[in-house]
């Protein structure tokens, strides 16, 4: 009679001990080691390949794909500025008033961004930040409508930063390098463009 | 002591006007995602000692969600187009009788003064929304009597307060609230709770301040709660 052997650690394996994954026979602990059954489906994911939960449940990625929001906020972080910004909309609305000031918009992915935009807090009229990578064709990214505050920007305080015309309007896309090792002056620029959009409303 | 706070509250969507069934735009296992049946949408802020940051946090959820989908209003309260919906709120203590009668009473007190009575009717007759209802978690209990307190970020952030605060009252003062509220309006007893507290931790006085307004507004549930939080406004 034909052995049957674990196509992982090639023991012989008793026909009433086989585990089967996608065709292949697996002892019971080589089966352990590298499956798990979709808490969903209850098909066999290779344990590499498993999504888990927070309650530990195993998941395959089209069961996953079809319950899980990845780009969801998990447990969000709160800055002084997000809790000014809430105590802000909690007065107002029970005043009968519309708030008008908001935090700036940022891509949330990246690290640098947040310490920018908890650190401006409150505008009137945020623009929306984001990351480039870095290239050696410009160092910012802005939109036609903010161009000109950003070049006066840098021309006073003698920045040599490649500038590019962006789409959209009210965007700054600033380089890795720039976000890395010019954490202040870009700090400056940002703020600097929203005081000056500020000032542009209200003339 | 302290504690932490977290919530899972619901809201329904609406489309033009009219309930659309949440599945439709969201998934379920997400920090904006679906309540059990699906049909209804379900927030999961993540969680905070303060009450002042699940507000926050809930914030930045329902924003997620209005960017998901733009074109949905939604809609907080107890029962909304025939749909029970829930505020349940989470604690990481036990549920000692002593908590519970004090979250009974300070919050079915505040519901007496905000909630719309008829819908608050309708979903306990659907058979939610039970007084002193619980359901003990590994990390403490979850509390289900309230309906959905997402109408805005005040209602939320007053809830949360008067939470931590009937906690903290028993914890650390030993308050009666049974007996503190004896014969009073709800509002009367809301009004003065503040001088019934020994321990008001300072996270605890924009809530406290607030309420006190609260108690002043007469308030339309049948409303798109998004302007409210000051999202989708431009």
């Amino acid at each position: 009679m034909e052995k049957t052997y674990c196509v992982s650690c090639n023991d012989v394996i008793r026909d009433s001990e086989i585990r089967w994954a996608f065709d292949d026979p697996y002892c019971e602990s080589c089966f352990e080691e590298g499956y798990v059954y979709c808490s969903r489906c209850d098909g066999i994911v290779g344990r590499g390949d498993a999504h888990t939960d927070s309650n530990g449940d195993y998941y395959c990625s089209d069961c996953w794909d079809e319950q899980f929001d990845d780009d969801c906020p998990n447990n969000p972080h709160v800055s002084s500025a997000d809790r000014t910004l809430i105590i802000e909309l909690s007065r107002n609305w029970l005043l009968g008033k519309r708030t008008n000031r908001s935090l700036l918009k940022i891509n949330k992915n990246d690290s640098m961004l947040p310490k920018i935009r908890d650190k401006i807090g409150l505008v009137e009229q945020p623009i929306y930040l984001f990351g480039l990578k870095d290239r050696e064709e410009y160092d910012l990214s802005v939109s036609s409508n903010l161009i000109g505050s950003i070049k006066e920007f840098l021309l006073l305080n003698g920045l040599e930063w490649k500038v590019t015309e962006g789409v959209g309007c009210n965007r700054l896309g600033i380089s890795l390098s720039l976000r890395q090792n010019n954490f202040s002056e870009v700090f400056k620029l940002v703020k600097y463009t929203t005081q000056l959009r500020i000032k542009e409303i209200a003339a | 002591m302290s504690f932490i706070i977290g919530c899972d509250p619901e809201l329904l969507c609406r489309r033009d006007g009219r309930y659309v069934p949440a599945h439709n735009y969201f998934k379920s296992n997400s920090s904006f995602g679906l309540d059990g049946c699906e049909s209804i949408a379900e927030c999961r802020p993540g969680y905070s000692e303060s009450p002042i940051d699940p507000t926050a946090k809930l914030k930045a959820v329902i924003e997620y969600g209005h960017d998901k989908a733009p074109d949905l209003e939604f809609h907080a309260g107890h029962y909304v187009d025939d749909h029970p919906i829930g505020g349940h709120l989470h604690f990481s203590v036990q549920p000692e009788p002593d908590i519970v009668d004090a979250l009974d009473i300070v919050l079915y007190s505040l519901s007496n003064c905000i909630d719309n009575k008829e819908q608050r009717q309708r979903r306990e007759r659907s058979g939610y929304g039970k007084r002193k209802a619980t359901r003990r978690k590994s990390y403490g209990f979850e509390y289900r009597t309230p309906g959905s307190w997402l109408l805005s970020p005040s209602t939320t952030l007053v809830t949360f307060t008067l939470a931590k605060l009937a906690i903290l009252g028993v914890t650390e003062d030993q308050v009666d609230f049974e007996e503190v509220k004896g014969r009073q309006h709800s509002s009367t007893f809301l009004k003065n709770l503040k001088n019934s507290l020994v321990t008001i931790p300072d996270d605890c006085r924009e809530g406290l301040k607030e309420l006190d307004l609260l108690l002043t507004k007469k308030l339309d549930w049948n409303q798109n709660m998004l302007p409210n939080w000051g999202i989708g406004l431009n």
